[in-house]
């Protein structure tokens, strides 16, 4: 049981059958949803996420707290762009307030299409916010950092 | 045959969090700055500080305007406090 950061293997594959848009304008909805191991899910609950996840999973998801409800939230896309080889897309900071929270990773996922996995995030160790602000922090969106970047 | 390479590559996100309350202007603005600015260790010296001064005066820069927008932003709800005959909490959102 574990979460590991990993491009979705499906991902890539329904990127070929134009699955996915990321455009700011027109595009599809991506959300982010936070996941524990061990306690901190619901029911107890313990996530196992990587490069084989397909689609949103409830096993291990975070309970409900603060702005943090079922399913996560709604993330801002940055407009798909490209540097040298490299092709890439990003998504703005996203924050949950007055949460309480333990989480070690999260899922992104279209939620326009059946949910279908994006990637997923290994924040390296728990993170908490109690009756705080849980803030993912997204890398600059370049070539070298983004968060999906074709080479 | 024929075949193209390409590496498909997932960045670095990173979860930061609080506890009662929000984060402070300084932890936002250095948000901000990371999105900016940012200077490799493999620079040549002189430009390496160079960069480095100009992110100082970015992160200043922010900062002051952070901070300005949370004094002006609190005199908006202040005043709308007061017109709605909140006058004592009015005065005590003021105080913090």
């Amino acid at each position: 049981m574990a979460i590991s950061t990993a491009m979705c293997t499906s991902f890539k594959g329904e990127l070929l059958e134009a699955v996915h848009n990321f455009k700011l304008s027109g595009g599809d909805t991506f959300k982010l949803a936070l996941y524990a191991i061990g306690a901190g899910g619901k029911s107890s609950t313990t996530a196992t996420l990587g490069a084989s996840t397909t689609a949103l999973t409830t096993t291990g998801e975070v309970a409900s707290s603060g702005s943090y409800a079922t399913g996560g939230g709604s993330l801002t896309r940055i407009d798909p762009s490209t540097s040298g080889t490299t092709g890439f897309t990003d998504f703005a900071d996203f924050s949950f307030t007055t949460a309480t929270i333990t989480a070690r990773g999260a899922l992104i996922y279209n939620s326009t299409d059946s949910n279908k996995a994006v990637c997923a995030l290994d924040f390296g160790g728990n993170k908490t916010s109690t009756a705080g602000t849980f803030t993912i922090q997204f890398p600059a969106a370049d070539s070298s950092n983004a968060i999906i970047r074709i080479a | 045959m024929l075949s193209v390479d390409a590496g498909a590559t997932v960045g670095v996100a990173v979860a930061k969090t609080t506890e009662n309350g929000g984060f402070t202007p300084e932890q936002v603005a250095e948000m901000a700055l990371e999105k900016i600015i940012h200077v490799s260790d493999g620079t040549v010296a002189p430009l390496r500080d160079q960069a480095h001064a100009f992110r100082q005066y970015i992160r200043d820069t922010l900062l002051f305007y952070m901070k300005f927008a949370i004094e002006q932003d609190r005199a908006t709800v202040c005043a709308d406090l007061r017109k709605a005959g909140y006058e004592e909490l009015s005065k005590q959102l003021r105080s913090i």
